[in-house]
């Protein structure tokens, strides 16, 4: 073995604390060591071009660079040696400066840090075998499960690129909730129109098709190359799709689930879109009295549903300007906790709302009793803290957003998360809202939480743009850091599937032993330190390497 | 170590994931914050990577403690890597204490960003360490 | 596929936050080759100065330095710093753009960050820092924060004796062993077509100033949420501690909706992140400060997003008084500031007395959002962000412009970044239209 290690100066930063020239001194002794070199800046043009003549002159077969933190210029260094003719991953980083020069004061103290460093990384990367970024062929395809407003703004786009897309839905219509909707706020657009023209557009396209009435039976595969069974009215049809976007919404929340509120006893208490829907068939009298609660199975512990559901101020808020618009001289009254008109337009909505004379009382209803007179609502003015006990001709409840249906069906045939209130969980509430765990599969829309129809478009489409960035090429590479199986090693006990958090690794019936899909496999090595027979490593990282780092840390110098 | 002279000086191993906890040891540094020489790290890409042996290991060839440090509880970017190390660990310091050594391991949850709590831990568990090594010599 | 068409495409992204760098990011990942233009030294942003992000308060910097890394390696992401557009000229479907790029004094070739320089400029800790708004020093020779991209110092040309009066010895170039220094370095105008624009320039606080009863800017211990947050980072002012003015703060008071909801402030608007970073400083108090007192005033606490209803509860559960009703003044009072306001829910007006205040401040288009829109001729509505459409949420008024982030209105973190997926979208529509 030859051994290239090449020393940084890093202007003062290293040499400063840190005896350069005793480092060199101890490594051109050092046992396959052919090259010890010192420089000022590697990161330069000089210094660059030390590293690759060197590496190319002498043959190396290992190269360390004893430098700054292994993240900074990493790209740059594993080009170098790669042009040096070197396989990139036999290049070792060690930290001399994040990790020695910069933590310490004691220039002799520091010098012995830097030898067991650079000698850990001597003989981790003893170990080190030559890998290339695998290469996969991926399906240019999509399937889109869900045909609500999210699920067609995501179809409409992937389509629109060229991609091969399956639309699936469950009921036998497209349009989800937004079709039912007659006034969509805040533009006053007719819900279904809005819908009409994305399926239409849909159904014109050749590469598009799509499943109505169709439930998914079955699904495996990997990134890039999905599978799926779907039970169309038809018959039995599979798929292949490179990725998946789940879309399935949400389920309103159903407030016979909260009998105290009376609904679905009395035809006088509505939920929002039964009021915008059927205002004229409610039999108001010339001047109704009007109820109208916010909150209604959302921000309520005792149900099990904590969370806000985002919307159903607005829908509050819009029913109040429904009544006032119908009928001038109504008393509408709204009974809320908190007034979240946080859309754009939203605060504005509420201010025009209360200058058309809905009154707005602090308050939680705790029960509505129908009487022949009409509806008797009572609660709890938390403004003043008084009791509160009124009658009107109508209650209207501004119902939140459950977790769709089938959302731990769907959890389990894709193995994706739920959150605790049973939405989907998201691989990271920030930076990638719309993905999953699981490379390739993403969801859109309310089915990982509430949200409104803007809100919902934009998931629709930004995790179909990252679906379209990961397939376009035909291509994907993975990292090289994936789990390997000793054939011969693995008794087919199974414990490394079990833990296994990507699901990258499969039982294989026929030879008793597990097999890594490597397009699945994250890197992160439990299944390495999982294993009782070390019958699986991590590429990269095997036990013998960092067995081997330890003890040259220890080691005598 | 080999030299007994050196015996006050504790040496420690560190399991940092590649993530996190490295992350912040290396903004440590940039910070130009101080932690004694005796402590150093080996990068691993998740806390879930460390076999319970590495940590043996070390202390075997002579190191007096080890640490595993990763990304807080929730927080793994391998999702839930995380939870398996701490049942690992855990199961790993009872053993330990049938030889009175369970001191000697400690597992900690470090953010990429907290440098500050990465270096107030390790020098926690050097200063503890010292502590254990100077009673020793007087017993 | 489409990879080869998209090749030959080229779209400008305004703004390095991380609206913009979601948008170049996706772009850039379908194969579509992008420039991104950033004003300031660095990209990230004004999420890259927060300390931590609710509801979760894992730190900002450690998810979005990553990704501003992957911007600046992306080989199909051209990274400009400095550098805005100065004039725009519809060319076809496309865009004729001439940009400005100012000097940065300093070789990104060679210039490796050591830091020799910053030590050795005679201007040192005698600069006020804009990342740390203003609450510590810096040299003329700097670089913005710790993990800026790119990692590159840079001189700023007001503050630099050299280049804003011709004198000083250059101490800076003595230093530095790479000779990265260059003082030679004049502005750059670059001409330059792209099929397609994203705009990202972000958002400006509301200047709390203006709202004179708070006293901001004369009393001593009013602060706004922004600083606040700097006040919280490790890598802000006094590197995490709670110092404020050499005391550690006791008693704290929050005010929500300073600048949003409000006629006389010109924002009926909701500000959207107030109510949720307020909670996040609270529970980081409550967290720092044993025994620590904390009063939040607020009209609703609007925690719609995933997880934040919770937040606000544990916040509430954690010892944080809310209080409904927005104060009247703050004045001086002998043992501290004197907050003046109305419960509205008991109905009394208390006198609370506080160590710091802080102002939720709202949010407010960014000043140069009106040039920008006015080169490219796209409408802006009453407040000053850019109109979109409901139904199309990117989509501006000139075709081929596309907005994300808060520059279209308030947005927290998980909306910005699926706009900027929604935008990226709607250009690479449109680019394939061509």
């Amino acid at each position: 073995m030859k051994i290239g290690i090449f020393l940084c100066h890093c202007g003062h930063n290293i040499k400063h604390t840190v005896d350069v020239a005793r480092v060199k001194e101890y490594f051109q002794k050092f046992l396959n060591v052919a090259v010890a070199e010192d420089y000022p800046f590697l990161c330069s043009e000089p210094g660059q071009e030390l590293i690759r003549s060197r590496t190319e002159a002498e043959g190396l077969d290992r190269v360390i660079i004893a430098a700054c933190a292994p993240t900074l210029h990493q790209d740059m260094f594993k080009d170098l040696v790669k042009k040096g003719g070197l396989n990139p991953f036999l290049l070792r980083r060690v930290s001399v400066r994040e990790h020695c020069s910069w933590v310490g004061d004691d220039i002799g103290k520091n010098t012995d840090k830097a030898i067991r460093l650079i000698k850990a990384g001597v003989y981790g990367s003893s170990h080190y075998i030559p890998l290339e970024e695998k290469q996969v062929d991926v399906t240019q395809s999509a399937m889109v499960i869900g045909g609500g407003v999210s699920g067609l703004s995501a179809a409409l786009f992937l389509s629109n690129q060229g991609m091969h897309v399956y639309l699936v839905e469950k009921e036998a219509e497209l349009g989800g909730h937004v079709r039912k909707l007659r006034n969509v706020w805040p533009s006053g657009k007719d819900g279904s129109e809005l819908i009409d023209e994305m399926v239409e557009t849909l159904r014109d396209r050749e590469n598009v098709e799509i499943f109505t009435s169709t439930r998914m039976v079955s699904f495996g595969g990997s990134f890039g190359n999905y599978e799926a069974t779907l039970e169309t009215p038809a018959g039995e049809s599979t798929v292949k799709a490179g990725g998946v976007i789940v879309a399935i919404g949400f389920a309103p929340f159903d407030p016979i689930s909260k009998p105290e509120l009376g609904y679905g006893k009395d035809k006088r208490i509505v939920t929002t879109l039964e009021l915008e829907n059927g205002l004229d068939e409610l039999g108001l009298p010339a001047n109704p009295r009007v109820a109208v609660l916010h909150c209604v199975g959302s921000r309520d512990e005792q149900i099990g549903k904590p969370y806000c559901s985002r919307v159903c101020c607005i829908n509050a808020l819009r029913a109040g300007q429904t009544v006032k618009e119908k009928f001038e001289h109504s008393y509408v009254e709204s009974f809320y906790m908190d007034v979240r008109a946080h859309p754009k337009g939203g605060e504005e909505f509420y201010e025009d709302t209360q200058e058309k004379g809905v009154l707005f009382t602090r308050g939680n209803v705790g029960e509505i009793i129908p009487t022949p007179a009409g509806v008797l609502v009572r609660g709890e003015d938390t403004l003043f803290g008084e009791l509160l006990e009124r009658e009107f001709d109508l209650a209207v409840l501004s119902i939140g957003m459950s977790p769709p249906k089938d959302n731990q069906y769907i959890a389990s045939l894709l193995k994706i998360t739920l959150d605790k209130d049973k939405f989907f969980l998201e691989a990271h509430p920030k930076l990638r809202p719309y993905d999953t765990a699981l490379k390739g599969i993403f969801i859109a829309g309310t089915c990982s939480g509430p949200k409104d129809m803007e809100e919902s478009i934009n998931h629709g489409r930004a995790s179909a743009v990252k679906l379209f960035g990961l397939l376009n090429l035909g291509y994907a590479f993975v990292e090289p850091f994936v789990a390997m199986v000793d054939p011969k090693r693995c008794s087919g006990c199974r414990a490394c599937e079990q833990a296994c958090v990507a699901k990258a690794i499969k039982f294989d019936d026929g030879e008793r032993i597990v097999r890594v899909e490597e397009a699945a496999c994250m890197g992160c090595g439990l299944c390495n330190s999982t294993c009782p027979s070390s019958a699986i490593g991590l590429k990269g990282h095997a036990d013998s390497s960092i067995n081997d780092e330890v003890g040259a840390i220890l080691e005598a110098i | 170590m080999a030299e007994e002279a050196k015996k006050d000086i504790p040496e420690i191993v560190g399991f940092a994931c590649s993530f996190c906890s490295f992350k912040a040891s290396e903004m440590a540094g940039s910070l130009r914050m101080k932690y004694p020489e005796g402590i150093k790290i080996v990068q691993v890409p998740c806390s879930s990577r460390v076999d319970p042996a590495f940590v043996i290991k070390a202390l075997f060839e002579g190191a007096d403690g080890a640490f595993v440090a990763g990304c807080h509880p929730g927080d793994c970017h391998f999702i839930k890597g995380n939870y398996y190390t701490r049942r690992k660990i855990a199961a790993l310091k009872e053993m330990f204490k049938a030889f009175s050594m369970d001191k000697k391991i400690k597992l900690f949850w470090v953010s990429a960003s907290e440098a500050r709590r990465f270096v107030e831990k390790v020098e926690h568990m050097y200063k503890e360490i010292k502590e254990g090594n100077n009673e020793g010599k007087k017993g | 596929m489409g990879e080869r068409y998209l090749q030959e495409k080229h779209v400008l992204v305004v703004g390095g936050g991380i609206g913009g760098i979601t948008a170049a990011l996706e772009l850039a990942s379908c194969g579509v080759r992008v420039t991104m233009l950033e004003g300031g030294p660095s990209i990230g942003g004004r999420m890259i100065q927060l300390d931590k992000t609710f509801p979760t308060l894992d730190c900002s910097s450690c998810t979005l330095t990553p990704k501003m890394v992957e911007v600046a390696l992306h080989p199909r992401i051209e990274l400009m710093t400095l550098a805005k557009p100065m004039g725009i000229e519809r060319n076809g479907k496309g865009f004729s753009v001439s940009i400005q790029k100012r000097p940065r004094f300093v070789d990104m070739k060679k210039c490796t960050a050591c830091g020799a320089c910053s030590g050795a400029c005679v201007m040192k800790g005698r600069l006020s820092d804009e990342f740390n708004l203003r609450l510590s020093k810096r040299a003329a020779i700097y670089i913005p924060f710790p993990q800026a991209v790119p990692q590159k110092y840079l001189v700023d040309g007001d503050g630099c004796l050299f280049v804003s009066r011709g004198k000083c010895k250059k101490a800076c170039v003595e230093a530095c062993e790479t000779r990265a220094i260059n003082f030679d370095e004049k502005e750059e105008i670059i001409e330059s077509y792209y099929d397609a624009i994203v705009l990202a320039p972000g958002f400006d606080l509301y200047d709390a100033t203006e709202k004179r009863e708070y006293g901001y800017g004369s009393l001593e211990g009013v602060m706004t949420g922004i600083e606040f947050e700097r006040i919280c980072s490790v890598t802000g002012p006094t590197g995490g501690e709670m110092v404020i003015n050499g005391k550690t703060p006791k008693r704290f008071y929050f005010i929500q909706c300073v600048g949003s909801r409000d006629r006389q402030t010109g924002a009926r608007f909701c500000s959207r992140v107030c109510c949720m970073y307020t909670a996040k400083h609270a529970t980081i108090v409550r967290d720092r400060v044993k025994d620590a007192e904390i009063y939040v005033s607020y009209i609703d606490v609007r925690a719609y997003g995933k997880n934040y209803e919770e937040f606000y509860k544990s916040t509430q559960e954690g010892g944080t008084y809310y209080i409904r009703g927005i104060p009247g003044d703050i004045t001086q009072g002998e043992k501290g500031l004197l907050v003046r306001v109305e419960d509205m829910l008991s109905g009394e007006l208390r006198e609370i007395e506080a160590d710091l205040v802080v102002l939720a401040t709202g949010v407010r288009p960014r000043k140069d959002t009106a040039e920008l829109c006015n080169l490219l001729k796209v409408d802006r509505d009453e407040y000053g962000f850019i109109r979109t459409d409901s139904i199309a949420p990117s989509r501006t008024s000139t075709k081929g412009v596309f907005v994300c982030g808060m520059a279209s209105g308030p947005k927290d973190v998980p909306d910005t970044v699926a706009s900027g997926g929604e935008a990226a979208s709607r250009c690479l529509e449109y680019i394939g239209e061509q």
